[in-house]
């Protein structure tokens, strides 16, 4: 199921609410978020349910193997084994097939291709369960010894499907026992209300618009056609993504847990390293603390180690070149800031700073859009004038169409609703008792409107669903 | 001093009651419209987009273990909502306040999603025709069948809505047009030494009502079937009336809110066609009309666009000059005609389109009192249906068959019958369509199967991708035609 879906907002949400809060026990409540969540799960993918308890169990019962043999090496052989059969999983069921085609072409061998329909959320929830054992390994946190909690932490469906990546020990405490407050409840409320608004009304409308230019036919393509496309994904790929970590956050804010923030208005970044400590950031602080700190960081072999980083960040987002590609596009831009230095940099007027940032990340998602790279490379090569026209009527009734639409997409990318919240939340009485009145009646347009549009239409993918 | 006063009103009275009423009215929104959505009478046809909706799922565990039983669920959920008119056309309000119209135009994308599946559904129905060796070898063979998808992507960029009319753009490659040429051609070499063959492109309406630059995104039609035409066996007469809706193109020839032509736009294309097979037309202006008002068609349907709404079609038709009888042969029975009347009159404003031979089916037999010994079978799509009833001022016994639909084999039909002309007329897009040329070619000597037992074919029918059945058309919806364009 997807959170952008009627019988999720008017049946799935409020009866698990019900059931959640009718309960006075805590492991009731726990088993009842366990129940929901595997339902949630199984509603598009019944099979894979088994793989998800099977993925918990294997690391539950590592963790539990780690506690007990600490200092003795059967606590690394238990952090190993869980490290493969984790990745192992996601080897089989995301790479196998790309791996196959590769060795295929290198070798000029001849190994059948099996390509796995994906397990939806596999590559978030291994990476979840995988800074679980490795945190209880290196001693970072307590080990769970209920294995119902465990598996309730793999499996909520808040962040099961399309993260954030929530990791163990940000929510170890709010597993055994939470609080939850009206104020929580309120807040997580609103916060999805509005990420639902970004999915719904921003990112399915810029999807919508942009094929018109991803996919148009070989040499209709106008330049500004092409950056019409080009900075629609980047608008729907934001929205999509950080509209379902807003609903996600959100969501736990009812139930009482707390999510580290996911997006941190990327677009408004100056630098590409800025930018990644914006953008899916509990993605690069899982590479940060697993991959790039253990190789040694920026104490030994640092360019080699960012290449490792960027190489494997592109891969988790496919099993494709192109997304290979774009990971390595990024460290190019890292690996060249980090020479110039940041100091240097900060010299730069912002304006340009931004435009760089901006293009940068606008190419960028052309490569991650297009899986075969020759088209992605050739779309890029439309961007930069290689094409018959500049632009064509069309592009023009096109932009005259959408013009507001588009000036609110940009908008709201930048942070003037947190700024907003900053002056006037909890600074006056009056305020507070006017917004009080103004913040449910907003909710309520929002959800009305979202739910006209997801009534008539068809097109309501999560991009990130199929990582 | 102050500031710790504000320290202190932020930590100990932080007003609890917006979180609980914040709290209370959503949940209390989302349950309400929850119940109410679950309980209430389902709708099954929605007027406001002109189809059926979708119906409960049926829960097998089969379907369920795919994904399809939860995946249908939703789409129900979404198709019955609670006062679902009404939030329609909130969106569609909400997308008018996207933007400005430039020059009166608005552009609507097409959703691609939506359109790549069908090209897979036409796809696979191309592979399950496969099942008979002679289709193979003939159809697949003898014609190179260009890569549908390419096509398609190019038919479909788009819809403009201009001054209140809506108008399909139409993108087609040459490898396509070569295709349909091969397919008649392929008539002709069936037919050819005992039947007439004639051949009608039909262009659509971008052509005759849109602004010239708009008019230029769209490939131009005229050189697209004038390409088709001169790959044509020269022993095929091809009818050539681009020219002629040309000169009568500020007159009604096409709906404003839907993809077909008018009965006007039909009688002109008659009127050439009745040049080339040698009679005399019938004066339109003799023929008693009929209207039936108030028709918004698919195009609106597929844009959601407000102004069409507020430039709703009519729909007229005309009682021809000799009694006709007519037989229908539905889906199922190719064998069992039913006699009919040549209008639908009952025809819903929905699908006032259908008023026209009660829409598409197999085969629709007319008999007239015009007894001049001349037949003629007609191969369409829809588009054939506003413009056969002309034929029965001249003929005595036309033949109407859907080339999507038809079920027998046309060799048996043209020979048993005596049938000594054959009309293959096709829209501009259907005539690059790989799907239709499939289907022109398929039913030639195709072999009818009966169709499976019903408790089959009611599971089949709610997924059409696991329906093995060759080529029969599993629900019998005479308003069917959304592949047209």
């Amino acid at each position: 199921m997807i959170f952008a879906d009627l019988v999720f907002i008017y049946m799935f949400l409020p009866v698990n609410l019900a059931l959640y809060y009718l309960c006075k026990n805590k492991s009731y409540r726990n088993f009842i978020l366990i129940l929901f969540s595997l339902f949630f799960y199984s509603w598009g993918e019944p099979v894979w349910v088994c793989l998800l308890i099977f993925s918990s169990l294997v690391d539950y019962t590592c963790g539990l193997m780690i506690d007990k043999n600490r200092g003795k090496p059967m606590a690394k052989a238990a952090v190993f084994m869980s490290l493969l059969i984790n990745l192992g999983l996601l080897g089989i069921f995301k790479y196998s097939g790309f791996f196959a085609e590769n060795v295929n072409l290198l070798f000029g061998a001849d190994l059948s291709i099996k390509r796995f329909a994906l397990p939806v959320g596999i590559s978030f929830y291994t990476f979840q369960t995988i800074s679980y054992t490795v945190d209880v390994y290196r001693d970072e946190t307590e080990v769970q010894h209920s294995f119902l909690n465990f598996l309730m932490y793999v499996s909520l469906y808040f962040q099961l499907v399309a993260g954030p990546i929530v990791r163990y020990r940000d929510v170890a405490l709010e597993i055994d026992s939470r609080r939850e407050t009206v104020n929580d409840f309120s807040h997580g409320l609103t916060r999805f209300c509005i990420g639902l608004t970004k999915k719904v009304m921003i990112a399915n409308a810029a999807g919508k618009l942009s094929e018109t230019y991803l996919h148009a036919v070989d040499g209709s393509l106008t330049v500004l056609g092409a950056w019409f496309g080009a900075i629609l994904f980047s608008i729907q790929i934001y929205y999509d993504f950080s509209g379902y970590s807003d609903m996600a956050i959100g969501l736990g804010n009812m139930f009482g847990f707390h999510f580290l923030e996911n997006f941190n208005y990327p677009y408004i970044s100056k630098t590409v390293s800025e930018f990644w400590r914006r953008w899916h950031m509990s993605l690069g602080n899982f590479f940060r603390d697993y991959v790039y700190i253990p190789l040694g960081g920026n104490r030994r072999h640092q360019f080699l180690n960012l290449l490792a980083v960027w190489f494997l960040t592109g891969l988790w987002h496919g099993a494709s070149w192109n997304f290979i590609v774009w990971g390595l596009f990024y460290c190019v831009f890292i690996v060249i800031e980090k020479i110039i230095g940041e100091k240097r940099l900060q010299k730069v007027p912002s304006f340009i700073m931004h435009i760089y940032l901006l293009l940068v990340v606008i190419v960028g998602w052309v490569l991650f859009y297009f899986e075969d790279l020759q088209q992605g490379i050739h779309y890029i090569t439309v961007m930069f004038g290689n094409a018959d026209a500049l632009y064509n009527p069309n592009d023009i009734i096109d932009f005259y169409n959408n013009i507001i639409w588009a000036a609110v997409a940009v908008f709201f990318s930048t942070p003037v609703l947190k700024a907003a919240e900053k002056s006037f939340v909890n600074k006056s009485r009056y305020m507070d008792a006017f917004l009080g009145v103004v913040i449910p009646v907003i909710n309520l347009i929002l959800l009305v409107l979202c739910t006209s549009l997801l009534t008539g239409q068809s097109y309501n993918p999560f991009l990130y669903y199929k990582f | 001093m102050k500031k710790q006063k504000r320290e202190k009103y932020k930590q100990d009275n932080f007003p609890k009651w917006p979180a609980v009423l914040n709290s209370a009215l959503i949940v209390a929104f989302i349950s309400t419209v929850g119940v109410v959505a679950i309980a209430h009478d389902k709708p099954t046809y929605s007027e406001l987009e002109r189809r059926d909706l979708a119906k409960m799922p049926k829960f097998t565990a089969e379907s369920y273990f795919k994904g399809e039983y939860t995946r249908d669920l939703s789409a129900f959920v979404a198709d019955v909502f609670p006062m679902r008119d009404k939030l329609l056309k909130l969106a569609s309000d909400v997308k008018e306040l996207n933007g400005f119209r430039f020059d009166d135009v608005k552009l609507h994308s097409v959703n691609m999603q939506e359109n790549q599946n069908t090209a897979t559904a036409s796809n696979s129905k191309q592979e399950s025709s496969g099942i008979r060796p002679s289709d193979k070898d003939e159809a697949s063979q003898n014609f190179p069948n260009p890569s549908d998808n390419e096509s398609q992507a190019i038919a479909n960029n788009g819809i403009y809505v201009y001054k209140g009319k809506a108008f399909s753009m139409f993108g087609a490659s040459k490898a396509m047009g070569d295709y349909y040429a091969n397919a008649v051609n392929y008539y002709q070499s069936v037919f050819g030494d005992r039947v007439k063959i004639y051949n009608l492109i039909v262009p659509s309406a971008i052509e005759y009502g849109l602004p010239e630059k708009y008019k230029n995104m769209s490939m131009p039609q005229k050189p697209s079937i004038e390409y088709v035409y001169s790959k044509l066996d020269p022993a095929v007469t091809p009818v050539r009336i681009y020219d002629t809706l040309m000169e009568h193109k500020d007159e009604y020839l096409y709906f404003n809110t839907d993809h077909h032509w008018t009965s006007l736009g039909a009688y002109y294309a008659y009127t050439e066609f009745a040049k080339a097979a040698g009679f005399t037309p019938v004066d339109i202006n003799t023929l008693p009309k009929k209207t039936l008002d108030n028709f918004i068609g698919t195009l609106y349907g597929q844009t959601n666009d407000k102004s069409l709404l507020e430039n709703p079609d009519h729909v007229d038709y005309y009682t021809m000059n000799y009694p006709v009888e007519c037989y229908r042969y539905q889906k199922g029975y190719p064998y069992y005609p039913q006699p009919e009347s040549l209008y639908g009159e009952y025809a819903l404003p929905a699908n006032s389109y259908s008023v026209f031979l009660h829409g598409d089916f197999p085969l629709t037999k007319i008999v007239t009192g015009n007894k001049n010994g001349r037949k003629i079978a007609v191969i369409k799509e829809s588009y054939g249906n506003a413009f056969a009833p002309f034929l029965v001022n001249n003929y005595e016994e036309i033949y109407v068959v859907d080339e999507r639909y038809f079920e027998t084999d046309l060799i048996s039909l043209v020979n048993k019958n005596e049938i000594d002309e054959i009309l293959i007329i096709n829209n501009i897009a259907a005539a690059h369509t790989a799907f239709h040329i499939d289907n022109i070619v398929r039913i030639v000597d195709q072999v009818y199967i009966p169709p499976a037992p019903p408790a089959e074919s009611s599971e089949a029918s709610s997924s059409e991708e696991i329906s093995q059945e060759p080529d029969i058309p599993l629900e019998v919806e005479p308003d069917d035609d959304d592949d047209d364009e």
